[in-house]
């Protein structure tokens, strides 16, 4: 029974991965933020803490979700970085004073509250969960 | 010893612990090892050049075992400073927290960064992550490459600029400035550091290159030194002994490397060289590492091999036997070649903490310390050419 159960949730857990619009994710600022456009390569090198500002100097404050599945794919989708790599990765970028660490969000509505008072920030979530105080960026897929 | 480092680093973790958190424009965070390290034979103790206090016998808990804190704080947009306190055994034999990094960034265009402070001198592909033992894939890094360098701080300035060409990201650093290295005697010091690093990102791949120069003191005053410095001077050789010790040398240091990491594979090399006209040999050592990941395990394995390539001291003392065994044995205690085979396993148990195990089996090349030090009052003084192996066990965290 257990054993059905672990294959039950690895189909599951491939279907999120794998399965196409509901699952999907997409990076957002503020309505009414700063940040208006954002390329996939400026989201990546973002998020790999290879920039902190946009290309026009504009700085950018990242807000991470909690640790959970859709970090993990956000990060695999958009970087090509499983969780092992980007926490290991990201412990260089942060000690090494390459980046400062990403803003941890303790949950979606946290995450949507800081997006909406910091002009500069940007965060991803699950395009369902997106209101219309937030502004999508750009949807990632592989 | 033991007691004060494991206390230090419970009440810093404690500290940690209360502190950590995500205030507004504050970010703390944190990393840390509880490493041991136990050689298989009972006279050698692991050294790792300008880090630990080697010499006593059993399992050291004080090779690897570090923590660190960091604080950073957003001044104005362009602005930011960080602050790095770590607390670890030093080559003095003391524990206590010191600055590792303490600078203040500015970032005039989007891809330039300007760095005043301290930072961690990166002479090499991995001379910054040295004590982020979570980052890197094994116990530590070869000490066959990371021991031809054993200072760790800059206190001065670098400039990162940062550019795109096609798909490959690069990343332009010159850096200037000094480093002090505290020992059981006088500090030995790099005055004047003049180093540029590039380097190159493309997909699963990165590219070091690294050169660095600079005027160098190291005053010697242990005992052998007294011995061999003593005996010099009543003989006709005595200008020898300004090769031997001083505040008149000149080292230049160079690096290449690779990294590829595909999620499932990861393979890394670097080539290292110290070149230097006195006090120290010159040397240059390697490492390749492979590495295959199963989920959160991943198993590697290490060739690394460190040469030297010409000793403190080349004078002809043949003349006089004696002097000369008394000079090659100053050598050999400078010299620390050694090639080695590492396997090891790391398992990312939990979502910011890691395991590993290591084995090492070492041999050291003639006339040579290799990484270890002889155990006090073992009677050994050199392990030229014996085999030595080393099982080393930690737990990395980062938070």
């Amino acid at each position: 029974m257990a054993y059905f159960n672990q294959v039950l949730a690895a189909l599951v857990l491939s279907l999120a991965v794998h399965g196409g619009a509901w699952a999907q994710l997409v990076i957002v600022s503020g309505k009414n933020g700063a940040i208006t456009e954002l390329s996939r390569s400026q989201a990546e090198r973002l998020f790999l803490g290879r920039a902190t500002t946009l290309p026009d100097n504009t700085p950018v404050t990242l807000i991470d979700l909690p640790p959970g599945p859709d970090r993990d794919t956000f990060y695999l989708k958009l970087t090509g970085k499983n969780p092992v790599q980007t926490r290991a990765y990201w412990s260089r970028q942060v000690f090494t004073g390459r980046a400062l660490p990403p803003r941890q969000a303790s949950s979606i509505e946290e995450l949507r509250r800081w997006l909406v008072d910091d002009d500069n920030a940007i965060g991803y979530l699950p395009e369902e969960q997106v209101d219309n105080h937030l502004r999508i960026l750009l949807g990632v897929t592989d | 010893m033991t007691r004060s480092l494991l206390g230090a680093t419970l009440a810093l973790a404690l500290v940690a612990a209360q502190a950590y958190g995500d205030e507004g424009a504050w970010r703390l965070s944190g990393f840390g090892t509880i490493g041991l390290v136990r050689p298989a034979e009972s006279d050698a103790s692991l050294l790792r050049n300008g880090i630990n206090t080697p010499g006593r016998d059993g399992i050291d808990f004080g090779a690897d075992t570090v923590i660190g804190l960091q604080a950073s704080h957003s001044l104005t947009p362009g602005m930011d400073a960080t602050a790095q306190l770590v607390v670890r055994e030093d080559q003095t034999g003391n524990v206590e927290p010191r600055l590792a990094w303490a600078f203040v960034r500015f970032t005039p265009l989007a891809n330039l960064e300007f760095r005043l402070g301290r930072m961690r001198a990166p002479f090499f592909m991995y001379s910054e992550t040295l004590s982020i033992n979570y980052a890197n894939p094994w116990v530590r890094p070869p000490t066959e490459v990371y021991g031809l360098n054993p200072f760790s701080d800059l206190d001065g300035a670098d400039l990162m600029w940062h550019s795109r060409v096609a798909d490959y990201d690069l990343e332009v650093r010159p850096y200037v400035g000094r480093s002090t290295l505290e020992r059981l005697t006088e500090p030995a010091t790099l005055k004047r550091i003049f180093g540029a690093n590039l380097t190159v990102y493309h997909d699963d791949f990165s590219f070091f290159a690294g050169h660095a120069e600079t005027p160098f003191t190291l005053p010697v005053s242990d005992p052998l030194f007294q011995i061999v410095a003593g005996a010099l001077r009543a003989t006709p050789f005595a200008a020898v002994t300004e090769d031997l010790s001083g505040k008149d040398g000149y080292a230049r240091f160079d690096s290449v490397g690779m990294q590829w990491d595909n999620g499932d594979y990861l393979v890394s090399a670097e080539y290292a060289r110290r070149e230097t006209n006195r006090y120290i040999p010159s040397a240059h050592g390697w490492q390749v590492t492979f590495g295959r990941r199963f989920g959160t395990i991943t198993t590697y394995g290490v060739l690394a091999k460190q040469t030297e390539d010409s000793p403190v001291s080349d004078a002809d003392l043949s003349s006089v036997p004696q002097l000369q065994a008394l000079l090659d044995l100053y050598n050999g205690f400078r010299n620390t070649a050694q090639k080695s085979a590492t396997i090891g396993t790391r398992w990312d148990f939990h979502r910011n903490a890691a395991l590993k195990l290591e084995f090492t089996h070492a041999k050291v090349a003639d006339n040579a310390l290799g990484s270890f030090f002889p155990v006090i009052d073992s009677g050994t003084l050199l392990f030229s050419g014996r085999r030595v192996n080393l099982f080393s066990a930690s737990v990395d965290v980062s938070f």
